[in-house]
């Protein structure tokens, strides 16, 4: 190859410096770099299957398409994204930390004030996703990442879809085991942006809790471990629930009332309960959605939500980045 | 009746002939290709013709068949079409005028567009390897996967689609469901300014004040019809027949001072209108319905 095609400028891969491995997976590899013309620190998510065998990745091509058209202080920023011979990379703003390391510091003490300003921001990024029709589908505290400035950033959207026609059927093998809506445990093939409600909620709890709320085994336990915790659905409370494909020979358990849910939730105040319990109603149509939740009295009573730059940090020796955790395992839209 | 809901009727269309011509149109507008199939080469000389039909690839259908089989085996339904046209209007503009292509260039163009579609719209779409299939041993999977890969760079990625550009992509569609949406609430309007005309005919006059509003609303919503229709051409007033009828229903009628003196400070709508609508009859229900 000679010099002159070996052009810097046109090369996208020449803007940046790929320095440092931090995370690997089947499915793809992160790097940290650095943009060379703003010095700017940056992510490079390098999908190892990007290019080949079966052509463009889906998860890559929607993560491109949603990133490309949510730009807001709370949904990751995509710098760029280019292909080199066999792979695909994003290049994603650099967030050193996200909300799963923090709650599993268990060094690191949460203000209520700094759980109401994650939540806050969680759900400032959520409504601009839903005004948009769009559904992350893969809510957990490991997608929510944490830029140095405390700003809470939604990411990783390669299982997200724009919700359009109602005919169409939705995969319901969505959203990691923990954080699933009760109508896609049951196999829903319509559903809304309920499920991502309902994830908000179950992340709401776990920061309170310093532990996950509903860690099901696996998919029937799951189904078990949420209706113990929140009460079987009936059709009294949610008409037709017993049509949907997987609703069978389920134990009945009575819904917890409102001192049990007092006990569980000790230091949530009267407010912070209402709204985790209308976030996380079985019936994803008495659900509230992301303008409600926004304007709840939760958010105004006081403590005010700590200032960004105030919230809890991770140690700087032990940076973490976008994908370090879910890379490890490719999640499939069937 | 916007732009934004006649594109949600057609989206819930099922794929009609139409739209697949439109679609081979549209395909065929993104490129010239170096020589077109067999019927044109009559008139060329033997020795030639030889070396164009040899240059014609094996398993060779027109676009249209090509098509069609596409849309049979993948089962795609209005939606991703949709986008894939946008995807073909945005190939159109980057690729110069005078480029061209060889036989199976169109092809490629139209199911890298249709892959890129499926791919970032449906939860369940087909791999390129089932793609290739689809294709009846016309390209190969590596040929797919090509076409995909230089489709997106030809877009430079630019793979979000606005709004704005499925109105432009689809506006003959629109433009005719905005049409036959526009008749039946004519017709509608007809229908129960009529059975009101009927129902009031010997009971006497209603409230001036609500029969104010109401014309009110109607005259405001046919100006708006009038500017939404603008591409389309099609307005309220272009459809003399309807105001003969309405003339024919309720023109008739002297028991008319008080409507039509607060019409006329209301409406710039031509006074013919005016004059049907401001007659005696409770329109508030005909109203409601329009607005």
């Amino acid at each position: 190859m000679t010099e002159a095609e070996t052009d810097t400028e046109n090369v996208p891969q020449s803007k940046y410096t790929k320095d440092k491995k931090v995370g690997e997976g089947t499915y793809a590899v992160v790097y940290l770099g650095v943009q060379k013309h703003t010095k700017r620190k940056i992510a490079i998510k390098e999908i190892k299957t990007g290019l080949f065998k079966d052509g463009l990745d889906m998860s890559a091509l929607r993560e491109v398409k949603y990133l490309q058209e949510l730009r807001h202080p709370n949904v990751i920023e995509l710098v760029d994204v280019f292909g080199t011979s066999n792979n695909l990379n994003l290049v994603l703003e650099f967030l050193p930390c996200d909300l799963e390391v923090l709650i599993k510091s268990k060094d690191i003490m949460f203000l209520a004030a700094d759980i109401k300003s994650w939540l806050l921001m969680t759900f400032r990024g959520l409504h601009h996703c839903h005004r948009m029709s769009i559904l992350h589908r893969d809510l957990k505290p490991n997608n929510l990442l944490l830029a140095p400035d405390g700003q809470l950033k939604i990411a990783d959207f390669g299982l997200a879809r724009g919700l359009g026609n109602l005919n169409e059927d939705l995969s319901s093998n969505v959203v990691t085991r923990w954080y699933r809506a009760p109508e896609l445990l049951f196999g829903a093939k319509h559903y809304t942006a309920a499920i991502d409600i309902w994830s908000v909620g179950i992340i709401f709890a776990e920061l309170m809790l310093r532990i996950p709320y509903l860690p099901g085994k696996d998919d029937v336990d799951q189904l078990d471990v949420t209706f113990k915790a929140l009460g079987t659905p009936t059709e009294q409370i949610w008409p037709n629930v017993s049509n949907l494909p997987l609703y069978n020979s389920l134990r009945v358990y009575p819904p917890p009332s409102r001192q049990e849910l007092r006990n569980r939730f000790i230091a949530a105040t009267d407010k912070a309960l209402d709204l985790m319990i209308s976030m996380t109603q079985l019936d994803p149509s008495r659900r509230c959605n992301t303008s409600q939740a926004l304007l709840h009295e939760y958010f105004t009573e006081l403590p005010s939500p700590t200032d960004p730059k105030n919230l809890p940090k991770n140690k700087p020796n032990e940076p973490t980045v976008e994908s370090n955790g879910n890379t490890t395992k490719r999640r499939k839209v069937e | 009746m916007s732009d934004k809901e006649a594109l949600k009727i057609f989206s819930r269309k099922p794929v009609s002939d139409d739209m697949i011509e439109f679609l081979v149109a549209t395909t065929n507008s993104t490129i010239q290709v170096k020589s077109s199939s067999a019927p044109t080469y009559s008139k060329v000389d033997g020795s030639r013709m030889d070396v164009m039909v040899t240059s014609v690839p094996r398993g060779y259908v027109s676009l249209t068949t090509f098509i069609k089989n596409l849309i049979k085996h993948s089962n795609v339904q209005t939606p991703t079409l949709m986008a894939t046209l946008v995807y073909l209007n945005k190939v159109r503009n980057i690729l110069p005028a005078n480029a061209v292509g060889m036989e199976t260039t169109r092809h490629r163009i139209f199911l890298a567009s249709l892959i890129l579609a499926a791919k970032s719209l449906n939860d369940s779409s087909p791999l390129n390897k089932h793609w290739t299939a689809y294709t009846d041993g016309l390209l190969s999977n590596q040929e797919v996967n090509l076409a995909e890969r230089e489709l997106i760079s030809l877009l430079k990625w630019d793979i979000n689609i606005k709004e704005r550009e499925l109105l432009v992509a689809l506006q003959p569609f629109l433009s005719v469901i905005k049409d036959q949406l526009l008749a039946k609430l004519q017709r509608e309007t007809m229908e129960k300014a009529n059975y009101y005309r009927m129902s009031h005919m010997s009971s006497s006059s209603s409230n001036p004040t609500s029969r104010s509003s109401s014309i009110n609303s109607l005259a405001s919503y046919s100006s708006q019809l009038s500017l939404s229709n603008s591409l389309s051409s099609h307005s309220l007033r272009s459809q003399p027949s309807c105001h003969d009828l309405y003339n024919n229903g309720v023109g008739n009628s002297k028991r008319t001072p008080l409507g039509s003196k607060s019409l006329n400070t209301i409406s710039k709508q031509p006074i013919r209108v005016k004059r049907s609508l401001s007659s005696d009859f409770n329109l508030a229900e005909a109203g409601q319905i329009l607005v």
